[in-house]
């Protein structure tokens, strides 16, 4: 992003009808250029709202972490930088330099890192979010010996920054990766000294924009993909299976093939983090039988489903894999070697996040890693992630007993169903924005909120939260469902309600509205629901409950008529106390 | 009206979004209340960039009207980058 751009971003963002954020960025220097470039990638994140920001003394960082933890803000920028730990390692310090100044400056920037950790410490503790840059800058040349050999007071102030770096993100202090900064912002681009000495802001404005989108990623990381479809010769292994046999397909170094070992490793990693992995493959069933079931593969192959394996259309195999795992095309990507395919599979679900797989080259292959790392990864991994595979596989399985059974809602009753609630809105547990962000089809209206907008939310005491889990004698689902709203005199108001995709056909979002008028003795509900590209089956639950179609505004449900018209309940409920 | 003057007056429109053309083209630092050595800075800037030329220190401190940088950047001694 261009200086012009953002300034034009942020412009453009300050006449927004979405309420504004409010956050602090605390540096030592001149923010500059940091202000429109932060303002800007910020609304590019999932909510496009303009961030109001702070800012603290120039050349006191320390004082500007004070100043921040009392600010009335939700969120905040911490950037340190060489000069911040010494004043003597900034070019435009006036020193005499001595001989033991070295000794003294080690001596000084360990004292003052030890108190800006201290800081921002004490800053993540208060539950705001914060995001953390440590010394992005080449380190100063403040003295005289070779430029080419590693200075005894560079390798020391590095070390003692790692291990600064190391116990702040143990504390779960979010840090800008300095791998992942130096791969878009390279370190001999990174200082302006003629803007530095001129205006006090050091950094080029390549790197203010590269550092900041790092920052703003940090503090609004994007949604996750959630499926990944991959085809299986040359993409899972080299060579095609049915020509050569099953035995003789490979992904191991010797034979040059090791770049599908790397991509079978990715796959395995991903699938730990709950990411579903399934298998589209033109291909001969019997013969992916044999190859997946080889001791050598990389990926446990009970982590693959389903495994789609026939002679039709890739899209058509896409489709049914898209049904299995009931999760809609923008959350999927697919890899495959051939073009052809791809483009076939994107004609057919341009959402899909089509992606080639560059068999025979190396570079290309790490690219494509590096960047379904992008799609996919995941700040933190929940419990529900763990369970997801199983639930699915699980709803396979009793999609197929469902079968046999009563077709009017008796199976229901015999799979002995149990909804547990946790009610309170202390609950800090991740799962839930997720779930609130995630969610599409049985979404009320869609709305996303950053982190912040959430907790903020949640500060309303006159605001109820509800966290919704789900386990049955296939197993549990985990927390597939979060609804919230407010009590009102005559009636309570329902503004988020997202039930995940797995939890469809359980009755869970009859039981929760039952449960909603019972607990809230409430006489009526006013649900605002929103239409939206995806959320049919939301608008399609409320309206045959209301007997007619979501108005705007809302749909509004009357006790009698809704609990009439919901039934008995078949599962059990149980109320847990948020921690 | 030649390119350059459109362009610049683009860099002032992004940098001071509230004022009109006719103000952009006649601005000084005195003339805008916008204009001051933050806003400055983040002007010159935006021209560099817009320009792909580099501002020397040197000259920064006349820097401060439009007429001055149309000038400056129709001069053969604004250094492209």
């Amino acid at each position: 992003m261009k200086l012009t751009e953002a300034l034009a971003t942020c412009a453009r963002i300050s006449t927004s009808s979405q309420p504004r954020t409010r956050g602090f960025l605390a540096c030592g220097f001149t923010p500059l250029h940091c202000l429109p470039f932060l303002r800007a990638h910020l609304a590019q994140g999932q909510v496009q709202q303009f961030t109001d920001i702070s800012t603290g003394p120039y050349g006191d960082l320390l004082t500007g972490l004070r100043v921040a933890s009392e600010a009335p803000v939700t969120m905040i920028v911490v950037l340190v930088e060489w000069a911040d730990l010494d004043p003597r390692l900034d070019i435009r310090a006036s020193v005499r330099w001595s001989s033991d100044m070295s000794t003294d400056i080690l001596a000084h920037a360990t004292w003052r890192l030890a108190q800006l950790v201290q800081a921002i410490n004490g800053l993540a503790k208060t539950g705001l979010q914060l995001a953390v840059a440590f010394p992005t800058l080449p380190f100063p040349d403040v003295s005289v010996s070779p430029p080419w050999r590693a200075s005894s007071l560079e390798a020391e102030l590095d070390a003692r920054v790692a291990a600064a770096a190391a116990s702040l993100i143990s504390a779960q202090v979010a840090l800008v990766s300095p791998s992942h900064l130096a791969r878009i912002s390279p370190m001999t681009t990174r200082f302006d000294a003629a803007v530095h000495l001129r205006t006090g802001f050091p950094y080029t404005l390549s790197h203010t924009d590269a550092l900041t989108e790092a920052l703003a990623t940090l503090l609004q990381p994007p949604t996750p993909l959630k499926g990944l479809v991959v085809d299986l010769d040359n993409t899972m292994w080299s060579g095609i299976a049915g020509e050569i046999g099953p035995d003789n397909v490979s992904w191991d170094l010797a034979q040059g093939h090791h770049s599908h070992a790397r991509f079978q490793q990715f796959l395995a990693a991903l699938s730990q983090t709950g990411v579903l992995i399934g298998v589209a493959s033109k291909n001969d069933p019997r013969v992916v039988s044999r190859v997946l079931g080889r001791e050598d593969l990389l990926v446990p192959t009970e982590r693959l489903f389903p495994v789609v394996a026939s002679w039709r259309q890739k899209s058509e195999a896409i489709r049914d894999i898209l049904s299995t795992w009931n999760i809609g095309p923008e959350s999927v990507a697919f890899v495959d070697d051939s073009p052809l395919e791809l483009a076939e599979v994107a004609h057919h679900y341009p959402q899909v996040a089509c992606e080639l797989f560059p068999s025979g080259d190396a570079e290309g292959i790490e690219q494509l890693i590096s960047k379904l790392r992008r799609m996919f990864s995941k700040e933190v991994v929940t419990e529900e992630d763990h369970l997801r595979l199983s639930s699915i596989r699980r709803s396979t399985a009793r999609s197929e007993a469902e079968k046999g059974v009563d077709p009017t809602g008796g199976f229901l009753g015999t799979v002995r169903g149990q909804i547990s609630i946790t009610e309170g809105t202390s609950n800090r547990d991740p799962r839930i924005l997720e779930l609130v962000n995630k969610t599409n089809q049985f979404n009320l209206n869609g709305t996303r909120y950053s982190p912040s907008q959430w907790t903020s939310r949640l500060g309303d005491p006159t605001r109820f939260l509800w966290v919704v889990s789900y386990e049955d004698k296939f197993g549990p689902l985990g927390k597939i469902s979060v609804l919230s709203g407010q009590v009102e005199p005559s009636q309570a108001v329902v503004d988020t309600w997202v039930l995940s995709c797995r939890a469809f056909s359980r009755r869970i979002e009859h039981h929760t509205l039952r449960t909603l008028f019972e607990r809230l003795k409430v006489g009526r509900v006013l649900v605002e629901a929103l239409e939206t590209d995806k959320n049919g089956p939301a608008l399609e639950f409320l309206s045959t409950v209301a007997g007619s179609p979501a108005a705007e505004g809302g749909v509004t449900l009357e006790a009698e008529a809704t609990l009439q018209w919901l039934g008995e309940a078949v599962h059990s409920i149980r109320w847990v106390a948020s921690q | 009206m030649s390119d350059v003057h459109t362009r610049l007056v683009g860099c002032f429109q992004v940098v001071f979004p509230g004022a009109s053309t006719k103000e952009i083209t006649g601005a000084s630092s005195g003339s805008l209340p916008a204009w001051d050595s933050i806003a400055q800075a983040i002007l010159l800037a935006v021209v560099e960039e817009e320009f792909g030329i580099s501002i020397p220190p040197e000259r920064v401190v006349s820097l401060v009207s439009f007429a001055a940088l149309e000038r400056y950047i129709l001069s053969p001694e604004a250094p492209t980058v």
